[in-house]
C-alpha cells in the first residue's frame, strides 16, 4: 500500500507525527505562551548557569580586587553597580556569586532528590513495619527548624583546624581566574559543606511527599499485576513506580532550588558558610546594613538578585506542577 | 479520641529520644582537634584554674586541706606537679632550667584545661554514656553550662523564651491579619484585578529574603526620617513603649513574609469551598452574599488554615533567627546564633533540643485541633 502523506492523513483527521525537534520547539513555545511566568523562571535558571560558567569572562574585575580610592562610589560606567567599602566592583562580585548560587543550588537539589527518592520510595514501596520505622525517623528529621539545623551542621563541620572535615569546604586559595584552569575546580570544594548540610536537612520534607506519591502508585492494579507475573522489586520500582512519580519529583526539585538558594543566602548573610568567596547573601551582610543608609545600591543589587532567582524558581515550579500533574494543583 | 491522643503522646517519646540522640551526636561529629578550638581564647584563664585544681588535688593527696594550705605547702605541691611533667618529658627536674619549668607548667595546665572541657562535654565517655548523662540532666531541667562564661544554659533559655514568644506571637497575628481577609477577598474576586494583585503579592513575599527587607527598611528609615532603631532591648513589662519600638518592625517583617503562603492557602481553600453544593444551596435560598461567605464558606475553608498556622511555627522560629540577629533582640534564635559563632556546644545542643520539643508538641496540638475542628476527620 502506498504511504499516506501528511495532507491525506489530515483529511482523515489522523494526528501527524512531526520530527522530534519541531515537536520540542512547539512544546516549548506552548509552555511559554501558557505559562509566561514559568518561562521567566526557566530563563532565570539558564541565565544563572550561563553567567556562572562564563563568570571569569563576564566579570569586569576580579572578585577580590581592592581599590580603596574608588571605595563606595555609586553606579557609574567604570563600576556598573557601584563599589563596596573596599572599592570592590559589586557587578563583578555578583557575577562571581552566580558560581556559588549555581553550584549550591543544583548540588543541593541533586542531593535532596537522591536522598528523598531512596528514603521515600523505600518507605512507601515496602510499607508495613519498614514504613513505620522510617517515618518515625523522618519525624525526627523534621523536628527542627531547617535553618537551625543547617546552621548548626555547617558550624560543626567547619569547626576544624588544619585539614578540615575530611578535607571538605576548603578549596585552593587561588583562583578562579581564567588562566588558573576551570573555575569549578576552585569553587566546588568551597561549597561542599554548605551543599551537604542543605541537602541533608531539606531532603526530609521531600521524602515524605515522595512516599505519599509512591503509596498512591502502589495501590494501582498494574503494580499488583507486575507482582503476580513475578517481576522483581527492583524492576517494579524502576519500570512502574519511578516513571509515575517523576512529575512530582521534578516539581519538588524545582521548588527546592528556590528554597536552597534562599537558605544559602541566609546562612551567608549570617556569616556562616562560604566565607572565602563572594556570595549574594554575604554581600548584604556585615557593614552593608550600616552603609546602606547612604549607599543603598550596595544592598539593592544583591538583594534583587536573590529575589529574582528565588521568585523565578518558585514560578517555574508552580508552572511545571500545572503542566505535569494537574492533580497536584491544589496542594 | 482520647485513645488517639494517648497513642500520639506515646509516639512522641521515641521521636524525642531520637532528637536528643541526634543533637548530642553533634559533639561526636567534631574532628578530634576541635577541643583545641574550644580552648582557644580561654587558655590563660582556664589553664590557671586547671593548674590550681591540679595543685589542690596534690595537696588533698598529701592529706592537707587545699582551702587552708599554707603558701609554702601550695608552692611545694605546684612544684611536684611540674616535676612530674618534666619527668614525663625525660628531663631531670633537679637540672631543669627555669624556661623548661615554665614550659612544663604551661603544658600541664593546658592539658588539664582541655581534659576539663572534654569532661564537661562528656567526650571522655563513650557516646551512649555521654547521651545518658546528658539526657538525665536534661530531664531534671539542667541543660549544662555554657563553655564560655560558664552560665547555665537552662537559665539563659528561660530568660530568652518569652522574648522570642513575643516576637513570634506578634508576627503570627500580623500574618493572619493579612492572609485571612485578603485570601478570602482574592478568592471571592477570582481572576479579577484584585485577585491578580494579591496573588502577585503572595508570591513575591515567598521570595523576598527577610534580611533584604530588614536592611532596606533600616536604611530608608535612617535616610528619610533620620530614625534609628533602639539598640538596647528592654523587657515588655518594664518599658512597653521602647520594647514595642524594637519588636514591632521585625515582627511585621516576619509576619508579612509568612503571610504569602498562608494567603495562597486561604485562597485555594476558599475556592474549593465556594464550588460546593451547600454554597449553591445557601445562595439559592436567598441569603446575602456576605452571609454565605462569612458563615458558610469561611468557616469551612479556615479549618486547614488553622492547622497550617500551627505548621508554620518551625518556619517562624527559623525566620526569627535572622531578624533577632539583625535587630539585636535577645531571643532564643539569637542565643543559638551567638553560641554557634563561639562554638558553644552545650548551648547549641540545648537550644536545638528545646526548639525540637516545642515543635513536636505543636505538631501534636495541630493534629488534635484538626480532629476537633473537622468532624469528618477519622483517627487512624
Amino acid at each position: 500500500m502506498a504511504a499516506i502523506d501528511a495532507s491525506q492523513a489530515q483529511d482523515f483527521g489522523w494526528r501527524v507525527e512531526r520530527p522530534a525537534p519541531v515537536r520540542a520547539l512547539r512544546a516549548i513555545s506552548h509552555f511559554v505562551r501558557a505559562k509566561p511566568m514559568g518561562a521567566f523562571g526557566a530563563l532565570m535558571l539558564i541565565l544563572i548557569v550561563v553567567v556562572a560558567v562564563l563568570s571569569p569572562w563576564i566579570a569586569r574585575y576580579s572578585y577580590d580586587q581592592v581599590n580603596l580610592s574608588a571605595a563606595l562610589t555609586g553606579p557609574s560606567s567604570a563600576h556598573w553597580f557601584g563599589t563596596d567599602q573596599n572599592g570592590r566592583d559589586i557587578y563583578s562580585r555578583l557575577v562571581y556569586g552566580c558560581q556559588i548560587t549555581a553550584m549550591v543550588g543544583l548540588g543541593t537539589v541533586v542531593l535532596v532528590t537522591v536522598l528523598a527518592l531512596v528514603v521515600g520510595v523505600g518507605s512507601g514501596y515496602f510499607g508495613g513495619k519498614t514504613d513505620f520505622v522510617v517515618q518515625r525517623l523522618v519525624d525526627i528529621w523534621l523536628s527542627f527548624p531547617a535553618i537551625f539545623l543547617i546552621l548548626t551542621l555547617v558550624a560543626v563541620l567547619t569547626t576544624t583546624s588544619g585539614s578540615g572535615f575530611f578535607g571538605l569546604g576548603r578549596g585552593p586559595a587561588v583562583g578562579p581566574n581564567p588562566q588558573d584552569g576551570p573555575w569549578f575546580w576552585y569553587t566546588f570544594p568551597r561549597t561542599t559543606i554548605v551543599t551537604l548540610a542543605l541537602g541533608l536537612v531539606l531532603a526530609g520534607g521531600t521524602s515524605r511527599v515522595i512516599r505519599g506519591a509512591v503509596l498512591g502508585v502502589r495501590a494501582n492494579a498494574y503494580v499488583e499485576a507486575a507482582e503476580v507475573v513475578g517481576a522483581s522489586h527492583l524492576r517494579i520500582i524502576l519500570r512502574h513506580v519511578l516513571p509515575n512519580i517523576m512529575p512530582i519529583v521534578i516539581v519538588m526539585a524545582t521548588l527546592q532550588l528556590g528554597t536552597a538558594i534562599l537558605a544559602e543566602a541566609t546562612i551567608s548573610f549570617l556569616g556562616v558558610g562560604i566565607t572565602n568567596f563572594p556570595t549574594w547573601g554575604q554581600m548584604l551582610s556585615g557593614r552593608t546594613r550600616d552603609l546602606a543608609e547612604n549607599h543603598l545600591y550596595m544592598a539593592l543589587f544583591p538583594g534583587f538578585a536573590i529575589f529574582l532567582a528565588v521568585f523565578g524558581f518558585n514560578m517555574l515550579g508552580d508552572a511545571l506542577r500545572d503542566v505535569l500533574d494537574p492533580r497536584l494543583r491544589r496542594s | 479520641m482520647a485513645q488517639y491522643i494517648v497513642r500520639r503522646i506515646i509516639l512522641m517519646i521515641p521521636t524525642l529520644v531520637g532528637v536528643s540522640l541526634l543533637v548530642t551526636a553533634l559533639l561526636r561529629l567534631l574532628p578530634a582537634d576541635a577541643v583545641d578550638i574550644l580552648v582557644a581564647g580561654g587558655e590563660v584563664q582556664g589553664g590557671q584554674a586547671a593548674f590550681k585544681e591540679l595543685a589542690d588535688q596534690r595537696l588533698a593527696a598529701d592529706g592537707k586541706d587545699p582551702a587552708k594550705a599554707s603558701l609554702t605547702d601550695r608552692a611545694r605541691a605546684e612544684n611536684a606537679v611540674i616535676d612530674q611533667e618534666l619527668k614525663k618529658e625525660g628531663i631531670d627536674p633537679a637540672q631543669a632550667k627555669d624556661s623548661q619549668r615554665q614550659a612544663a607548667k604551661n603544658t600541664v595546665s593546658l592539658n588539664a584545661y582541655k581534659d576539663a572541657i572534654r569532661q564537661r562535654l562528656g567526650l571522655d565517655k563513650n557516646y551512649i554514656q555521654q547521651w545518658a548523662s546528658w539526657a538525665g540532666d536534661a530531664l531534671r531541667g539542667d541543660l549544662g553550662k555554657s563553655v564560655l562564661g560558664g552560665r547555665d544554659v537552662s537559665a539563659e533559655l528561660k530568660r530568652r523564651i518569652p522574648v522570642s514568644m513575643e516576637l513570634g506571637i506578634v508576627a503570627m497575628l500580623v500574618s493572619i491579619g493579612i492572609a485571612v481577609p485578603f485570601g478570602v477577598l482574592s478568592a471571592v474576586n477570582q481572576d479579577g484585578w484584585m485577585d491578580y494583585a494579591l496573588r502577585g503579592f503572595a508570591i513575591a513575599m515567598l521570595a523576598i529574603p527577610s534580611f533584604f527587607m530588614a536592611t532596606i527598611i533600616i536604611a530608608l528609615a535612617a535616610r528619610w526620617y533620620s530614625y534609628s532603631f533602639p539598640v538596647r532591648y528592654l523587657d515588655l513589662w518594664a518599658n512597653p513603649a521602647q520594647n514595642l519600638q524594637l519588636v514591632l518592625v521585625p515582627a511585621v517583617i516576619l509576619g508579612v513574609g509568612l503571610s504569602g503562603s498562608l494567603l495562597r492557602l486561604t485562597r485555594a481553600q476558599m475556592l474549593e469551598v465556594l464550588r460546593q453544593d451547600y454554597i449553591r444551596t445557601a445562595r439559592a435560598k436567598g441569603l446575602t452574599s456576605r452571609r454565605v461567605i462569612s458563615s458558610h464558606a469561611m468557616r469551612n475553608a479556615l479549618i486547614p488554615v488553622v492547622t497550617v498556622i500551627g505548621l508554620q511555627v518551625p518556619v517562624l522560629v527559623g525566620g526569627s533567627l535572622v531578624l533577632e540577629a539583625i535587630f539585636g533582640i535577645p531571643g532564643v534564635a539569637q542565643y543559638l546564633f551567638v553560641s554557634i559563632a563561639n562554638r558553644d556546644f552545650p548551648a547549641i545542643i540545648g537550644v536545638n533540643m528545646v526548639v525540637a520539643v516545642m515543635i513536636v508538641v505543636v505538631n501534636l496540638l495541630v493534629d488534635v485541633s484538626y480532629a476537633l475542628l473537622d468532624p469528618r476527620v477519622k483517627f487512624a
